[in-house]
């Protein structure tokens, strides 16, 4: 809005469009294109997200139509993090699953973008196969049904991978590490339907390497190993930056936690607090939005900021 | 004289000409260091299509279970001996799920497919027209409202979920409909206007993503030619028009398909802001929780139906689910098959690489 305020203060000295010099004219068609997103950003991104901390801050209640708040001194964030039996436990446990899920996520999405990649043939085919975990990943094709209990179809998996675990299992390796490597492993499903979106963004990245660095590096004399640690790495490097964030902040947004007997998505949980009960319960459920927010952003700028500096940029 | 194959054909001529893998190794013409290299290739080439097979595998897999529970007989469905194809096809599954009593899919379907196409046509003309101005028509402070785009891919939704139903339950824009509305905002909330707003302001579902990512394409595209057109006296409107938007089609195409795949299996806003019971996977979502007495009700209107389906059995409850599932994903899948193999081309050769 400051830009905007700025030409409108700056235009009358120029008095038409066509005296403006060009830079001028980029800068007051790059504020115009982005018109529509401003608008959406300060009213429907920063005034909400503005509101949702005052909310946090104060006890709400509903007065003819419009919700109004009086400050109350943090106590929403006291009830949040001492009395709330179940959110501290919830944001560790939405925590400890991005750490153990998204640097999975990152390698399976990179490795099966290198093998979609190239001349072989059927490759039509298997890109197109490789779109449906999208589709996977926004739940309408997979479901549980809470009050069946399908047992029978589920003791019957497709393959049985039992003989495979326990070869694993008493192979003599510590058994922190095969009893990663195991959930890692039986979890296939879950990680390749949740990294449909990275397949691509990665897909996209390695078309965009140039084929003469590769035709450099054979010319050379490099083994397959260097080609991928001394070009394809550092080059696909800016995606992985956006992957690693695309991937913590839907980890987040998807949080599964266990609540009760059962597990719940943590922002249900903190929705389902809306309607708990009484009006204060609007204040709770902000401050656990806004405990949620701040953790969400520490995490990813501080594994960005670390990612970022080995970062390669082309230009 | 028969016919060769066009397969027979090559390899006959390589053959003749001596250039053929196994005549060469035949024959000993081939040095060491190409053996090595063939036969590095074909165990490059065996990997490969055992990782993409079995992966594939895996991911088509939920696919087909559906479609097998969806298209079974009732009375073959707790029969476990076939996994793969149904034992006794039957209808009756998908036509209960079409019935009014569960999903009334035909007028249903119009209705979500009215809403999501609005929705991504107003998604993908503001989120491009940001990206386009982020890449290529800087300002004094794009990079810092570049930073908002990257707040907007990273603050869950969650976050803010009341503050933005407060926003559209009182809509106003300081305080100018409040001048004629005695105070009062207006009440957006209960149809798809709301949808539309935020989809067209280019804060809909993930439009950060396509923001960052039709900005990475922009930056992709000569410049060159932008600037040509600039001297040739073509304005920035028509500029992007006419020439930024058809050279960078693939990655709108990308988009496109991602932005409809999304709004049309997005609960979250639908239920939020619209809340109509029509919207496919609002409906489908909210059959889950009482699928069983879904089942009941559509079974009475029919005499055939209430002989062979029984709400209370898991198999049943099952069958139907996948049904209504597959009836939700059908429309996608068929969209897909069209722009698959543009789809995918245009994905991979939207520059993201190179920030």
């Amino acid at each position: 809005m400051k830009k905007d305020k700025k030409n409108a203060v700056k235009k009358p000295f120029h008095f038409s469009y066509k005296s403006m010099d060009f830079a001028k004219k980029t800068a007051l068609w790059g504020i115009i294109f982005l018109l529509p997103w401003l608008f959406g950003l300060i009213f429907f991104f920063l005034r909400p997200l503005v509101n949702t901390f005052w909310y946090s801050l104060c006890s709400m209640s509903l007065t003819d139509g419009k919700f109004v708040g009086v400050f109350n001194n943090f106590e929403n964030y006291k009830y949040v993090l001492t009395v709330d039996v179940n959110y501290n436990q919830m944001l560790a446990e939405a925590f400890l699953n991005m750490v153990s899920e998204v640097p999975f996520q990152i390698f399976v999405a990179l490795f099966i973008a290198i093998l979609l990649n190239g001349e072989y043939k059927g490759r039509g085919f298997f890109r197109a196969v490789f779109v449906i975990p999208i589709i996977l990943a926004t739940g309408v094709a997979t479901f549980n049904l809470s009050e069946t209990s399908l047992a029978a179809q589920s003791s019957e998996a497709i393959m049985n991978m039992d003989w495979l675990t326990d070869l694993v299992v008493n192979s003599g390796i510590p058994t922190e590490l095969t009893s990663l490597l195991t959930t890692y492993v039986n979890d296939i499903f879950g990680v390749v339907t949740t990294c449909g979106v990275q397949i691509l963004l990665f897909l996209s990245g390695l078309q965009a390497i140039s084929p003469s660095l590769y035709e450099v590096a054979q010319m050379e004399g490099c083994t397959a190993f260097e080609t991928f640690c001394k070009i394809t790495l550092p080059m696909v490097s800016p995606t992985i930056l956006v992957c690693l964030v695309y991937s913590m902040a839907e980890s987040f947004a998807q949080a599964q936690v266990s609540y009760g007997s059962s597990t719940i998505e943590f922002s249900a949980y903190i929705r389902s607090m809306l309607y708990a009960g009484g009006s204060q319960y609007y204040g709770y459920s902000a401050a656990m939005s806004f405990i949620y927010l701040i953790c969400c952003l520490a995490v990813i700028g501080i594994v960005c900021g670390i990612v970022s500096k080995g970062v390669f940029y082309y230009d | 004289m028969t016919k060769l194959s066009r397969k027979e054909r090559m390899q006959k001529a390589e053959e003749m000409a001596g250039i053929s893998f196994w005549v060469d190794l035949r024959k000993g013409r081939l040095s060491r260091y190409t053996i090595q290299k063939r036969v590095k290739a074909a165990i490059m080439m065996i990997f490969r299509y055992a990782i993409l097979i079995s992966l594939g595998f895996v991911v088509i897999t939920p696919i087909w279970t559906l479609v097998k529970d969806a298209l079974t007989a009732p009375s073959a469905l707790s029969n476990r001996s076939s996994i793969w194809i149904p034992q006794q096809v039957s209808r009756i599954f998908v036509d209960m799920a079409m019935s009014p009593h569960m999903m009334d899919y035909w007028s249903s379907l119009a209705y979500s497919l009215g809403i999501t196409v609005v929705l991504t046509f107003f998604q993908v003309l503001s989120t491009s027209l940001a990206a386009y101005s982020f890449a290529r028509l800087k300002f004094r402070g794009s990079g810092l409202l570049f930073f908002c785009v990257i707040l907007t891919i990273v603050v869950p939704n969650a976050a803010m979920t009341f503050a933005q139903y407060a926003a559209f339950r009182n809509f106003d824009i300081l305080g100018i409909i409040g001048l004629f509305n005695h105070g009062h905002g207006l009440n957006l909330l209960g149809n798809p206007v709301a949808q539309v707003i935020l989809a067209a302001s280019g804060m809909g579902i993930k439009s950060g993503l396509y923001i960052y990512f039709l900005r990475q394409a922009v930056r992709g595209l000569p410049i060159s030619v932008e600037e040509a057109a600039h001297v040739d006296g073509a304005g920035f409107l028509r500029t992007f028009f006419t020439i930024v938007v058809p050279s960078m089609s693939g990655s709108i195409l990308t988009v496109t398909v991602l932005s409809f795949l999304w709004n049309y299996t997005d609960t979250y806003y639908s239920s939020l802001l619209n809340g109509n019971t029509h919207f496919l996977a609002l409906q489908y979502k909210n059959l889950q929780g009482n699928i069983r007495w879904s089942i009941d009700d559509a079974a009475k209107t029919n005499e055939a139906w209430v002989s062979q389906v029984n709400g209370s059995n898991p198999f049943i409850q099952n069958a139907s689910i996948s049904a209504c599932a597959l009836l939700v994903i059908l429309p996608l899948i068929i969209m897909y098959c069209f722009v698959q193999k543009r789809f995918v081309q245009g994905a991979a050769r939207s520059g993201l690489g190179g920030d």
